[in-house]
């Protein structure tokens, strides 16, 4: 189920196939993946036990059918965006706090694999004239990984730049220059991967790790960090959900303890977003087999 | 923040905007438009799926083979689809459709089969003949409405 295959034939389906004819391809699509994607579904399904908690395994599966669907829509969707530009609508929830985010000057804003980040961070540069670079975790296939970068550099005029959380300590400086620099940096919060620094936090009364990255940087460049999701809130439409900004502050106690402080502010928000949203959660690993420590 | 345009897929649901008082301008942003048209022709493939392998079938051997029919019928518009590309290339060789864009090109290919499903099922029984004439209706109704928007447009524009 890995590979470039499935992405450039939906650019080649977003291309050549009338709108009408697409609700029931990515319906066979989602169902498609749901059934041989094991280990996708398996995820799904572990992440919802933990975000919905009481309901059961059978509810669970439909729920998880139905985060794949939203899955395919918000990357058709993205894919649709970069090849034609068609212009989708959308809502903004917090917009102050976005405004907010537009004039800072050096700014982070946190995100979680949620809803269409991709399109959500083309759609921000191209409506604020604002240059983004997009932290995320490495793709598994390198030309997967070489289709999405072209493909967001095309969504963003340019203005996206993309780099892997797994390139070390010389991205933690370029980023701490890009932000001291007034740019702003987008990082993805709700996942670690390995050698990734990390905190263990109480995520719906499981202990999981997620990543002190963003809140380390945002200390000692002294900016405020914007939790930002880009939400599917219907056919071809979105939502904007911009959440008050998380300010550090350096107190007498450890920097640690400060991160943590940033953390837990984060985490709160996270959990309210999860619960929400939960249908449009894309962590497509589960996140405590891969990252709790109980 | 919303594109507009003067083509369109669906004339028939514009000319009731304008009726209405409302904009007859399209967007491909109606949920509505993309359900009812892609499920009517998913629909209609299905149902001429249905008649073609399923005719001479048993009732419950027909019920038990429904939801195979209907993977098999999702797997063929695949083909069906990569197949109308490869057809449109043709085309564009043999210097046809070379000023329509290829998603465009494609509706008409999948308009034109699925307007000969209907053709076969209307001499079939009752439930079959319903589905080929509401097809061939709204068909024909959308022919007429982009007939009659492309003359309002033209007299508009003179007008102007």
């Amino acid at each position: 189920m890995r590979g470039v295959f499935w992405r450039e034939y939906l650019d080649w389906a977003v291309r050549n196939l009338p709108f009408y004819v697409q609700p029931i391809l990515l319906f066979g699509m989602s169902a498609f993946f749901f059934f041989f994607a094991g280990s996708v579904r398996r995820a799904l399904v572990s992440n919802l036990t933990l975000a919905l908690p009481g309901s059961s395994r059978l509810t669970n599966h439909f729920r998880a059918f139905r985060t794949l669907l939203n899955f395919a829509w918000t990357i058709t969707d993205a894919a649709k965006f970069k090849l034609t530009k068609f212009e989708f609508d959308y809502e903004i929830d917090g917009a102050a706090f976005l405004d907010e985010l537009a004039a800072a000057h050096g700014a982070i804003v946190l995100t979680a694999h949620m809803g269409s980040y991709d399109l959500g961070a083309a759609i921000f540069a191209q409506k604020f004239q604002r240059e983004i670079r997009m932290v995320r975790a490495p793709e598994a296939d390198a030309e997967t990984a070489r289709h999405l970068q072209s493909s967001l550099r095309a969504a963003g005029d340019g203005a996206v730049k993309i780099d892997y959380s797994a390139a070390g300590a010389l991205l933690s400086f370029d980023l701490l220059s890009a932000v001291r620099g007034g740019g702003i940096v987008s990082i993805q919060g709700d996942r670690i991967i390995p050698g990734v620094a990390s905190a263990e936090v109480n995520l719906f009364g499981q202990t999981v790790s997620l990543p002190t990255g963003p809140f380390t940087l945002a200390l000692v460049a002294e900016v405020p960090i914007y939790p930002l999701f880009f939400i599917r809130a219907g056919y071809r439409r979105y939502r904007i959900v911009t959440r008050a900004p998380i300010h550090l502050r350096r107190t007498s106690q450890s920097r640690d303890a400060d991160v943590a402080t940033g953390l837990e502010t984060w985490r709160r928000v996270l959990e309210g977003t999860i619960t929400e949203y939960w249908n449009q959660w894309f962590a497509l690993v589960p996140i405590i087999s891969s990252h709790a420590k109980n | 923040m919303r594109k507009t345009e003067r083509r369109f897929y669906f004339a028939l649901p514009r000319l009731l905007a304008r009726a209405g008082g409302g904009n007859d301008s399209a967007a491909e942003t109606n949920w509505l438009e993309a359900n009812v048209a892609g499920g009517l022709i998913h629909g209609i493939a299905y149902l001429f799926a249905a008649w073609l392998f399923l005719g001479g079938l048993r009732f419950w051997q027909q019920i038990l083979l429904a939801l195979p029919l209907a993977i098999f019928v999702w797997l063929a518009w695949l083909v069906i689809l990569c197949l109308n590309a490869f057809l449109i290339r043709l085309l564009r060789a043999c210097g046809l459709f070379r000023r329509i864009a290829d998603d465009r090109a494609q509706s008409i290919l999948i308009n034109l089969m699925i307007t000969a499903f209907a053709i076969q099922l209307l001499r079939e029984g009752w439930w079959f003949g319903l589905a080929g004439t509401i097809w061939i209706v709204v068909l024909t109704l959308n022919l007429l409405a982009a007939i009659i928007l492309a003359f309002l447009h033209r007299h508009e524009t003179a007008a102007t």
